[in-house]
């Protein structure tokens, strides 16, 4: 003999298989489980609900005649051009995101911090001629050495320009998808149901799921885009919508194990990069860009 | 059992379908910008149907199957043509209807109601106007007990009971175990039961 919810899974899993007018009489279903007396009433009380349901419902408003051609007029140009399927992990695409980005952090480091013998402020330090017109000329005749930017760029002739298709939104979507993860981050091991809303809030007002989704689809026709920002935006968004879809009881404990995996693999840090805003001249972004970005 | 997997004609339409959808989308994709139409016709009233009961806001239902097949026209070149068509644009739906539910709930902070407008319109089958109003009054009290469903629960009650989705393809859809789509619509249907039963809408 089964147990009532194995029963009542057995019922749940064939119902929906079932044709509607089967459902309404349940002569059907007794006759499948007619080996199970003692589930009679189960049967009857779920084959009420359903055909309750299915006849009682509120009626599907009717789609105008016109409905198609507004879609196909509403079409975009093309369709975007077939890639392959995003395979792996969420934590292997957004590790190999992380780690792109940890080495343009660590390229950017080395070229800024690269030790020089006169690497002192005051010897990079010109003062103006009118303010110290007394003081000792500094080297006059040697040229100042590269730093930064200038030592990374220096073999290089004009880098191409890489336009993204809306580089506002983006710098938007990445400015408050770093906030989210902020917040996500400092989130302690208990339940707070108040960092958990502010959290929430955060992802639900600024409509970041939505923004991302239309930002992907940008990527994917931009002949020029960086695979790896491709794979940074997936990556959050996987993350914004289990945090999204956190609801009742569990929700702290989907959104701690969510916050450990943004941790481990370096979600945030890799966003504190991409928003790393160029100082003056001396550091050129490796993008150029015409957003906030 | 009458009907079982083998002989059941809808079962055998789903997997038929398949082949036929790849080649559409394959269409699609190749620049044949009018194959997307055959796509549009044959999913809009299905997905009509999910989004109208996931949301219960007959006003925004069309435009809401309208983004949904935009989103996928955009999305086409990451179908992954191991996955059934229907599957995926449900899911896309879904997430139409949610972003939609959450819009309303940022801009008005109230519940989500279930909008039974189109239910005025009358049924020519209905023979006096007392049957019609009982009738309409019926249907007024599930468009309310499933908005009152939290709304994971509502999603698999939408999908598995409204859109004939098995629980294997809910689970798909919604990108859950197989576990929690059983475990969810248990305690949906339980909870249908008892919204409704004390109403007098169960005999």
């Amino acid at each position: 003999m089964r147990s009532k919810e194995e029963i009542e899974a057995l019922l749940l899993e064939v119902l929906p298989a079932l044709p509607a007018e089967l459902l309404a009489d349940g002569e059907a279903l007794r006759e499948q489980l007619g080996a199970f007396p003692s589930s009679g009433e189960l049967v009857d009380e779920l084959a009420s609900t359903l055909s309750l349901l299915h006849e009682h419902a509120p009626p599907v408003p009717e789609l105008s005649l016109d409905f198609a051609d507004k879609v196909m007029a509403a079409l975009p140009p093309a369709p975007q051009a077939a890639t392959p399927p995003r395979g792996g992990r969420f934590e292997g695409w957004v590790l190999r995101a992380a780690a792109a980005a940890a080495c343009f952090a660590l390229g950017v480091g080395y070229a800024r911090w690269q030790p020089t013998p006169d690497a002192t402020p005051s010897a990079q330090q010109q003062p103006a001629p009118a303010q110290a017109p007394s003081a000792p000329p500094q080297a006059p005749t040697q040229e100042p050495p590269l730093r930064g930017w200038e030592l990374a760029r220096e073999p290089q002739t004009t880098p191409p320009p890489v336009t993204y298709v809306d580089t506002r939104a983006l710098g938007d979507y990445a400015t408050r998808a770093r906030h989210v993860l902020e917040t996500l981050d400092r989130l302690g091991g208990e339940a707070d149901p108040r960092a958990l809303h502010e959290v929430l809030v955060a992802v639900e007002a600024n409509e970041l799921v939505l923004r991302g989704e239309v930002l992907l689809a940008e990527l994917e026709v931009d002949p020029q885009r960086p695979q790896e920002l491709s794979r940074l935006i997936h990556g959050t968004q996987l993350v914004l919508r289990r945090v999204r879809n956190a609801r009742g009881p569990a929700a702290s404990t989907v959104v701690n194990t969510v916050r450990d995996e943004v941790r481990a693999t370096g979600l945030l840090d890799a966003y504190e990069t991409l928003l790393a805003a160029p100082s003056g001249e001396q550091t050129p972004p490796p993008i150029q860009s015409t957003g906030p970005l | 059992m009458n009907a079982t997997p083998s002989d059941s004609g809808r079962w055998r339409h789903r997997r038929q379908t398949s082949a036929d959808e790849a080649e559409v989308v394959r269409r699609v994709l190749a620049g044949d910008r009018e194959a997307f139409r055959l796509i549009v016709l044959r999913y809009q009233s299905t997905l009509a149907g999910l989004v109208f009961r996931h949301t219960g806001d007959a006003h925004a239902c069309e435009d809401l199957v309208q983004e949904t097949f935009l989103r996928a026209y955009r999305a086409l070149g990451s179908f992954d043509p191991r996955y059934r068509l229907s599957t995926w644009l449900a899911r896309i739906a879904l997430n139409a209807a949610r972003d939609h539910g959450r819009r309303r709930q940022v801009r008005e902070a109230t519940p989500v109601a279930h909008d039974v407008e189109p239910a005025a319109a009358p049924d020519p089958s209905t023979p006096t106007p007392a049957a019609q109003a009982a009738t309409k009054e019926l249907q007024h009290q599930v468009g309310a007990a499933l908005a009152e469903l939290p709304e994971p629960q509502r999603e698999v009650i939408v999908l598995g009971v409204y859109g004939g989705y098995t629980q294997r393809e809910v689970a798909d859809v919604l990108e859950l175990p197989l576990g929690t789509v059983k475990t969810r619509q248990r305690t949906a249907l339980g909870k249908l039961r008892q919204l409704v039963a004390p109403q007098g809408g169960l005999a």
